[in-house]
Formats: structure tokens, C-alpha cells, sequence
């Protein structure tokens, strides 16, 4: 038994853990992806991550999600400690949304970060502010994706309103925390979340936050479709192809009139 | 902008590529006549003559271009026979040696007649190999004929795995040198008895042998004055004389300048190797023998720093127009005509301090500037030492696809050292040395690798109680049937016994070794650069270097043994989810029509994962079995071991059944000391953490770790210091070595079906580097099959 702590037996459905990302965060990463998200993106490129419950594809050939406990996840993620070491990196939490299992989550990010492990997560957001600020508290770094700022589009293409995320956005953006930074990611749709006056929008909305470091934005990708055929659902998209290079830099010279941003 | 000194590397590098691979038969030829001229002299005597004449006879050449000269047979890229040690092997092989499947060489007619006439005839019977085979004892042989051990390679050739006293060579010169013996000998008196007799003839081996090497360079250095007449081109011209200058000078005296210095270091290299047709003679600490003529010339105006390093590439392409003969078989266990002659830069000096000089990044770039196969570009990289820049300039340079360098982990070095009986304050100037073993620089023999255990052997050995799957006989011992096994216990208590019982046997042809290599393989060459043996009257090769280590077994096939071991402890025992009978009859049935029962076997963890169930057996069986090895002794001290598979992984598993880890039968064993290929499937990280749990430190002559990435995770400056954060944890772990192969699948699949459009396509094989395309396509296949790492996630 490594030590004793509080929420160490707390369990949770985890999707998977991917050690050595370089995609979540500094340096070199163990990223654990949480079961369950309350959003339908229409782009989702994790939809086995979607439901909350441990699902099996049609073949019956392979079995998203697991049981674990916090001490189970934290044996894992603390087996890379030597090369977050040397290249900054940590754990990133993320999901589904990591916030369907808040509790969970919190106990594991308080660990890690105990155990001087960087930690992350990758969140929408989209969760009453009392679970979110308990993780906030240990945590070094937040990407929250803010995928569209117009109200009704935001509800057409995800499922759920967003005035509960800005307002999330909102709070978080005015913390005034040591260790802590705020990354608000754009994954660019194109025809959904691109034109000028969503992404004016957008950039208006960080300007005024201090705590956001920067805005970051990320090309649309159909990485996800595989698993949709595999799983039986449909794919929400169809028609839409990834935006290219000189897309992405003219968005880039918009929101950067108001706010830091990198693609 | 390309730099301009680029251009003469260019053309020197096309004019390597140009040349196929041939056979020299002269050097034997030479080498015949000087036994032949001394026959009734002490064996020593007239290895001595017969080497200095081949030093006085054989071809010499000077290449446009060359600002460095000399090589080992008649042409570059040929590779020579030492009829002492293995002349029958050319016999044997006359007809296949120009279609055989490793490493052919071309050999014209005219050259297999001159050799059945005057060389053959001569040896039969005589060569090392043959009075190898005249005495090797049935349990020997048995396991070598079951495929368990493979044993012949030191008899095929002799020493090399050594760091020469290259500080002594350019201290004293070979002239300096041969006065000292000649003092030597004058105090002698052969009235004291035999023992002075034996120094004297030592002695007299070291001066005849010196004569030899001074005279070659002479030769050299006539043919270039000869040149330089008939040149037309003034710069040539001016370049001829010099180079004419600077062999009249070396290796006969102390270099003057840093030019000197590196031609005096070639031609030595070439003497030695005429002297064995060894693997690994290897080039050492360069950056440290050479950087006080650098900084002199540098001071002085002498040379520009583009001019040092021209040389430095131009002594890189030198040494890789050296070709390495072997017979068909050993090739097949090393192949891609390596000679594995290593340098290295980095690390720390004599006084504990950071070694980082300007030479140990101009080496760096002789790779990247000349991008062939040789030599052995490594580094010691010190973490605590050495700057980041260093370490940077290594990772660029693996970035560009040269698979060179690869990166030891400085501090397991030293302990290896230590563990081999060499004070601190000397192994602190440790020398990797061939694939990947330890060395010290005119201080240490030993043979590195004398020969392979296979560890999937071991375990078919277990399973099938003794016998081998190809032919059903009896090859090892009876360790009782596996279904008779009640507890786990029981099961290791077997796989221990064998282990016992494959050490043994390797002992056993160790001793022979000795025996014959004490008796029948002087080097008075090598034996000059020995400070020990100047001092001592004693050869090289009977004990006269500073620190004498017993030689290396070099044992193969970890990730098979290692899943093998938890698979029967999960399935049979733990978990209970087969019988041993089951999986006997599946095993027996290399799982045709037992593919649950291959499914099973399938499932239980993997060594690679960073799962503990597995990897403990890669410390607890790897403690056992290098405990084993230290237990037998030699008069050069106990037993070594290391983990250098070389190519040896693939022919090795065409002897070995299937195993319980559910590999296939036949199919190559893993290679090095990394996973079964596609079987590691949680990305880098954890691989090296599963790695880290082997005793490294303990395998004194090396454990060799291959790593394949895809190009797309070393993009950019991010790239790099991702790279860099994969080598600073390896130190981390302390895991000894780790080398990368850059190279996309898609790449190596195409060169296979077009071999002529990817013909200077380096891959790394194991601890060294080859030419994808002059390797065997099981080899070729072993290579693409191994897990690649696409991405850190
Ligand atoms: S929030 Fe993320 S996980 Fe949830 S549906 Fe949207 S893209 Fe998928």
C-alpha cells in the first residue's frame, strides 16, 4: 500500500490512460480520459467517451471503460514520474468531460499534485461552479474548450446552452491562484465556429479575463469516425473537411487583436 | 549553404559507394609465405614475420581526393582472410561465397586458385578453426548442432573488442615504441631460463612487427611522391606531397600537428586489423587523444576548424572502407559487413571533470557529414557533466536519420568498469567498444563476445524436456516433463537447471578458446600500444595488458524467457486457466489448431508495458543467470555477460520451438533487450521502464536497447527536446545504452522493392549501423517488424 489519503478508494469509470502524450499539456503526459460527458458535440472526435456507462463495440471485440479506483489511476500515472522530470510534463485529466465524475477527479488531480505531479485537465466547462473550483484549487493547468459563443448555435451544434460555461469561463478568468493558468481552446469548425463575428465574439469575451494565458486554436479533424462506425451511431458531420493552414492563421490574426492566441 | 570542404566529402563518399564488395586473398597469400620463410620458428616469431610481410607486400592505393591513405587489402570495401585463424572457412565456402545470404563477397577466379594452391594447402589442419573442431567435446558440440549456443565466431577471428593505446601511439610512435622493445631485449639474457626466453621472443615479435608497420607507411608515402611526379593538377600536387610528408613522419614518430595525429591513428588501425580480421578495433576517445594537436594548430594559424574537420570526415569514410570478412554463419548472427569500430565522445576526464571539447562535436558532425555505416558514433553522455548543447548536437544528428549516435548512459559505463576490477580514477575513462560492450583505452583484454545462449532455447529446452523440436534429439539436459511440474517452483527450479547447464557448456568452449588463442593467436601489432605488456614481456594475448577480464557470453532472446516465465506462471498456476499438459500439446502443435490456447498465452502481460508481474522476471532471472556466469573462472578472471544480440536474434529462433509467451516457432527471438516486436503497445515510456528493471550494471560487457521512431515525433525544436527528455530519463533509469532508428515503415518497405533506389538507406541492426539493403530479408523483415513508436501517445 503506498500511503493512505482522502478519496484514495473512490472509484470511477475511466475510458483509458495514454502515457507519453505530448498533445495535453507540457512535456511529456499521462492522460487519463474519464467515462460520461453531458454535451452531444456534433464533432466529437471521443464519442466512446460519451456515455457514462462501460460500453462495448457491436463486434463485441473491444470494451470501452474500466473501473478504477484514485490509488489504481495514481499507480499508473505515477510510473512516467522520471520523464515528467526532465520534460516538465504530468497528468492531464480529461474526457468525455472530467466533470461528470467531479469528486473523483478532484481526489485524483489533489494527489498527483501532492505527490508533486503536474496536473491537468481538459474540460468544457459545463458543470455547476461548486464542483469545479475544489480542482481548480490543486490544479496547474485548465483547457477549457469554448466552442461556440453564439447562444443558439452553441445549443444546434452541442446540445446544451453555454451560459452556465461562460459564466464558468468567467469565474475561473478572474482566479487569482499561484500556480494556476487558464487555456481556453477553439476547435474551428468550419461553417460552425469560424466567421469573423463569432471569433470577434470570442475574443472580446478573453480580453477581459487576466487569468486566461492564451487562446488556442485547433483544426477540426475527423479522427473520430472510425469509432462512430465501430459503436453504431452516426456521425453529425458530414460534409466538412479540415480547415486549412492559411484558414487558420486568418482566424488566428482576428482573436489575436484581443487575446494571446496560438494554433 | 553547403560548406565547402562538403565537396571532396562528396566524392569521396560517392567513390565508397561505387565499390562492391570483394574478397582479398594477398593478404593471406602474404601472410602464408611469412610462415612458410620461418617454419621451425616459435609461432610468435612467425606470426611477426608473416604480418610484416604483408606490410611490406601487399597492394597499396591512393584514391583521388584522399587527403588521409592506406587500407587492408587491395581496394576499399574488401574484406581480407586471416588463413591463421580460418582458412578452411574460405575453403568450405568457395563456390556460395559470392551468392550466400549474409554479407557475400565478390572473389574472382583467378584469386580462388591462387588461394587452393598456395594458401589452402598450407593451413589445413592448422587454423585455429580447424584445431577447433578437432577438439570441441560432444556436449559442446551437441548444443551447437541443436542451435542453443553458437560458438564458432572466435575462432573464425581473433582479437579485436579492444580499445588500443592510442595515447601511447601518439606519445611514442611506433618507433619509439620498437626502440624500447630493443632496450628491452638488450637487458634479456636466455641463460636465465624460459621465462626469459619467452620475453625475448616477445620482444623480438614487438620489433619485427614495428619494422613491418614503419615500412608500410614508407610505401605509402613513395607512392604518393610517385603520384604527385605524374600530377598535372597543382593542388593535387601539393596535396600528394603532403600527404607523402605526413607518412614519412607516422606512425614511425610522434605526430606534429592534429593531420599527423589522424593518419598516424589510420594506419595503426589498418596494421592491427591486417594482424586479426577482427570486429572493433575501436577508435576510443578521439575527442580527448586528439584535442591538444587541435587546439595547437588552431592556436598557431595552422588550420582552420572547416580544415579539421574535413579530416575528421575524410578519417570517418577511411574507416568505413574497412569490410569485415566473416563466414556465412557468423554473418548471418552480425550482418552488414560491420566492423563495429566505435568512437565516442563526451563523458568526463581523469580528474571527474565535464570531457566536452570542440572535437567531441566535430565527430558528431563527421556522421551527419558523411552519413555512411562506420565508424560507430556513440556518446558518453554524462547528465551531471555534460551541457545541454552536447546533448543536443547528438539528438540532431539521430534526427537526421544516421541512427548514430547512440547514447550510453555515462555512470552505468563507469560501474561496469568497476564491476570488471578497474579502480575509479581509470574507469572514468572508460571506452564503449564494438556493439556495445566496455572498454579502457591500451589497459584491458578481453574477448567482449564469445559466442551467443539463446534464452528461448533455454526455455524449449524446459518445455520439451531436453530434446530439440527440429530433430527430436537429445541436445541438453533432462530437466523432467513439464507436466509433471506441481508448483511454480517446480518450474524454475527447471529453467534454473538449464540455465545451469548452457552456462556450463559455454565454459567449456571458453576454456578451449583460451587454450588455443594462448597457443596459436599472438598479436604483436596490438601488443605495441600496450604500455603493460612492454613492461611485462608478455603478449596481449597471453595476459599482458594491464587489466586482464574474463571473456563475455552474450546471451539473447530476454523478452522471450522473460514473457515466457509469466505466461506459465499466470496461466498454469496462478490464474489457472490452462494445464501444463494443455499447453504442452499446444506447444507441441506450435499452436496449429490451438488458437485460444496462443490467445491465452497472448493475454498475460507483456515485458515492455511497465507491467510488474512481467518485469520482475527480468530481474530476478537476468540476477540468476549473470550470478551463473560470474561463478566460473579463466586466467583472465571470471566470466562476463552482456546483451548484444547483434543480428543474432533472428537466426538464433530458427532453432527454437514454440514458447509459452506464444511466439511462434522458428521466428526470430527479440532483439536486444527490448520487447517482442508489437507487443510494447503503451508507447516509449513505459518500454523503457520495463527495460530499466534488468541489471544492467551487471552485464558488464553491455545490454543494448533499440528504440524505433517515426520522423513526425522529432519535428522541430519541440522535437528535439523531446528527444533529449527520452535520453536524460534513460540516465534516469539507468538504463546503460539506447540507440534510435529514424526511419518511416513506408521507407524500408520500399526499399525492398527497389534496393537500388535506397542504396545508402542507413538502419541500425543492433549495436551498429548497416546499409538496409545489403542485409538479409529476415533481417530486413525483423527490423520493420519491430514495434514503432508513431507518436509519444
Ligand atoms: S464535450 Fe468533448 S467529449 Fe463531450 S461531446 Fe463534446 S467533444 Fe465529445
Amino acid at each position: 500500500m503506498y500511503q493512505e489519503y482522502e478519496g484514495r478508494d473512490l472509484s470511477g469509470t475511466v475510458l483509458r490512460i495514454v502515457k507519453s502524450s505530448i498533445y495535453d499539456g507540457n512535456g511529456l503526459r499521462t492522460v487519463v480520459f474519464m467515462k460520461g460527458c453531458p454535451l452531444r458535440c456534433k464533432w466529437c472526435s471521443t464519442p466512446e467517451g460519451i456515455n457514462a456507462k462501460i460500453e462495448t463495440t457491436k463486434d463485441g471485440k473491444l470494451t470501452y471503460g474500466n473501473r478504477m479506483t484514485v490509488e489504481e489511476v495514481m499507480a499508473e500515472v505515477r510510473k512516467d514520474s522520471p520523464f515528467y522530470f526532465h520534460s516538465g510534463g504530468g497528468m492531464t485529466v480529461s474526457g468525455g468531460e472530467m466533470l461528470f465524475q467531479a469528486e473523483f477527479v478532484a481526489a485524483l488531480v489533489k494527489q498527483a499534485c501532492k505527490e508533486g505531479i503536474n496536473t491537468a485537465v481538459e474540460t468544457s466547462f459545463y458543470s455547476s461552479w461548486e464542483k469545479i473550483e475544489p480542482i481548480l484549487a490543486c490544479l496547474n493547468t485548465a483547457f477549457v474548450d469554448l466552442k461556440v459563443m453564439d447562444e443558439a448555435r452553441h445549443r444546434a451544434f452541442t446540445g446544451v446552452d453555454n451560459e452556465i460555461i461562460l459564466s464558468n469561463i468567467k469565474k475561473a478568468g478572474n482566479l487569482d491562484l499561484p500556480n494556476f493558468k487558464l487555456i481556453i481552446r477553439r476547435p474551428l469548425v468550419p461553417g460552425v465556429n469560424d466567421s469573423e463575428a463569432e471569433l470577434v465574439a470570442l475574443g472580446q469575451f478573453l480580453e477581459a479575463l487576466p487569468a486566461v494565458q492564451h487562446l488556442q486554436l485547433l483544426p477540426y479533424h475527423r479522427y473520430g469516425t472510425d469509432t462512430y462506425r465501430k459503436l453504431g451511431i452516426d456521425y453529425g458531420l458530414d460534409n466538412v473537411e479540415t480547415p486549412s493552414e492559411q484558414h487558420m492563421k486568418w482566424c488566428q490574426r482576428i482573436t489575436n487583436n484581443y487575446v494571446k492566441t496560438i494554433i | 549553404m553547403p560548406k565547402e570542404y562538403m565537396n571532396r566529402i562528396q566524392a569521396l563518399r560517392d567513390n565508397y559507394m561505387s565499390h562492391r564488395v570483394e574478397m582479398d586473398i594477398l593478404d593471406a597469400y602474404y601472410v602464408t609465405e611469412g610462415f612458410k620463410a620461418t617454419e621451425g620458428q616459435p609461432w610468435q616469431i612467425q606470426k611477426a614475420t608473416a604480418m610484416k610481410n604483408v606490410y611490406e607486400k601487399k597492394p597499396i592505393f591512393i584514391q583521388d581526393n584522399e587527403l588521409l591513405v592506406g587500407g587492408v587489402a587491395f581496394k576499399p570495401r574488401a574484406g581480407i582472410l586471416n588463413p591463421d585463424s580460418a582458412c578452411s572457412v574460405i575453403e568450405k565456402e568457395l563456390d556460395t561465397i559470392g551468392t550466400r545470404k549474409y554479407d557475400p563477397f565478390y572473389l574472382s577466379e583467378e584469386n580462388k586458385k591462387l588461394f587452393m594452391e598456395e594458401v589452402a594447402p598450407y593451413w589445413r589442419g592448422k587454423c585455429v578453426l580447424d584445431r577447433w573442431n578437432a577438439m570441441m567435446p560432444d556436449d559442446v558440440r551437441t548444443m551447437r548442432d541443436g542451435g542453443m549456443l553458437y560458438v564458432d565466431k572466435k575462432f573464425v577471428r581473433g582479437y579485436g573488442e579492444n580499445t588500443p593505446g592510442w595515447r601511447t601511439l601518439l606519445k611514442k610512435g611506433i618507433g619509439g615504441i620498437k626502440k624500447e622493445a630493443a632496450q628491452k631485449l638488450a637487458q634479456l639474457d636466455d641463460a636465465d631460463g624460459e621465462d626469459a626466453l619467452k620475453k625475448i621472443i616477445f620482444y623480438k615479435s614487438l620489433i619485427i612487427t614495428a619494422e613491418g608497420i614503419i615500412a608500410l607507411a614508407n610505401r605509402q608515402a613513395d607512392l604518393a611522391e610517385q603520384l604527385a611526379e605524374e600530377e598535372t593538377d597543382e593542388n593535387r600536387k601539393a596535396e600528394l606531397l603532403k600527404i607523402a610528408e605526413v607518412n614519412r613522419h607516422v606512425p614511425e614518430n610522434p605526430p606534429r600537428n592534429y593531420y599527423e595525429a589522424l593518419q598516424s591513428m589510420l594506419t595503426y588501425e589498418f596494421c592491427i586489423f591486417m594482424e586479426q580480421n577482427a570486429s572493433s578495433y575501436n577508435l576510443g576517445r578521439m575527442d580527448q587523444y586528439l584535442i591538444d594537436f587541435y587546439n595547437k594548430d588552431i592556436q598557431d594559424g595552422l588550420m582552420t576548424k572547416e580544415e579539421a574537420q574535413e579530416l575528421l570526415d575524410c578519417f570517418w569514410i577511411k574507416i568505413a572502407e574497412m569490410g569485415l570478412f566473416q563466414d556465412g554463419e557468423s554473418a548471418a548472427f552480425s550482418a552488414g559487413y560491420n566492423m563495429t569500430v566505435q568512437v565516442t565522445a563526451g563523458g568526463i576526464d581523469q580528474n571527474g571533470r565535464d570531457a566536452v571539447n570542440d572535437l567531441s562535436y566535430m565527430t558528431i558532425q563527421a556522421t551527419m557529414d558523411t552519413a555512411l555505416k562506420e565508424p560507430n558514433m556513440t556518446v558518453r553522455y554524462n547528465m551531471a557533466k555534460n551541457p545541454d548543447a552536447f546533448l543536443r548536437k547528438a539528438a540532431e544528428c539521430i534526427r537526421m536519420g544516421r541512427t548514430m549516435p547512440a547514447v550510453y548512459h555515462d555512470d552505468a559505463g563507469i560501474k561496469m568498469l568497476l564491476n570488471k576490477g578497474v579502480p575509479l580514477s581509470q574507469a572514468w575513462d572508460w571506452t564503449p567498444c564494438g556493439c556495445v560492450e566496455t572498454n579502457l583505452e591500451g589497459r584491458l583484454k578481453s574477448y567482449t563476445d564469445i559466442g551467443e545462449v539463446s534464452m528461448g532455447g533455454v526455455i524449449d529446452m524446459v518445455m520439451t524436456n531436453g530434446r530439440s523440436r527440429k530433430t527430436g534429439e537429445l541436445v541438453s539436459i533432462q530437466t523432467g516433463d513439464p507436466r509433471t511440474f506441481a508448483t511454480f517452483e517446480d518450474f524454475m527450479t527447471a529453467v534454473k537447471k538449464q540455465i545451469d547447464y548452457f552456462v556450463h557448456t559455454m565454459a567449456t568452449m571458453n576454456a578451449y578458446l583460451d587454450y588455443l588463442s594462448e597457443h596459436y593467436r599472438p598479436v604483436a601489432a596490438l601488443s605495441l600500444t600496450y604500455p603493460n605488456c612492454m613492461a611485462s614481456g608478455k603478449d596481449y594475448a597471453n595476459g599482458g595488458a594491464t587489466f586482464n577480464v574474463g571473456n563475455g557470453i552474450n546471451i539473447i532472446g530476454q523478452a522471450d524467457i522473460i514473457n515466457s516465465v509469466a505466461a506459465v506462471k499466470s496461466l498454469i498456476f496462478d490464474d489457472k486457466k490452462l494445464t501444463m499438459a494443455a499447453l504442452c500439446d499446444a506447444l507441441d502443435h506450435n499452436f496449429e489448431g490451438y488458437d485460444e490456447v496462443q490467445d491465452l498465452c497472448m493475454s498475460v502481460p507483456k515485458y515492455g508495458n511497465d507491467e510488474a508481474y512481467v518485469d520482475t522476471f527480468a530481474s530476478k532471472i537476468y540476477t540468476y543467470l549473470v550470478d551463473q556466469i560470474e561463478k566460473y573462472d579463466s586466467p583472465f578472471g571470471h566470466l562476463t555477460a552482456g546483451m548484444l544480440p547483434v543480428s543474432g536474434n533472428v537466426p538464433i529462433g530458427q532453432s527454437v520451438g514454440a514458447l509459452p509467451s506464444g511466439r511462434k516457432a522458428w521466428l526470430p527471438l527479440a532483439d536486444g533487450i527490448g520487447a517482442t516486436g508489437g507487443t510494447d503497445v503503451k508507447g516509449a515510456t513505459a518500454l523503457l521502464k520495463s527495460v530499466s528493471n534488468l541489471p544492467h550494471s551487471r552485464f558488464t560487457q553491455g545490454t543494448q536497447m533499440n528504440l524505433k521512431l517515426d520522423p513526425k515525433m522529432l519535428k522541430g525544436d519541440q522535437g528535439l527536446n523531446n528527444m533529449m527528455v527520452m535520453l536524460k530519463t534513460q540516465c534516469t533509469l539507468d538504463i546503460y545504452h539506447t540507440q534510435y532508428n529514424i526511419i518511416d515503415r513506408s521507407v524500408l518497405e520500399d526499399a525492398q522493392v527497389h534496393p537500388k533506389d535506397h542504396r545508402d538507406l542507413l538502419v541500425r541492426v543492433a549495436g551498429y549501423t548497416a546499409f538496409f539493403v545489403e542485409l538479409g530479408k529476415d533481417i530486413q523483415d525483423d527490423i520493420i517488424q519491430r514495434t514503432e513508436i508513431a507518436q509519444f501517445s
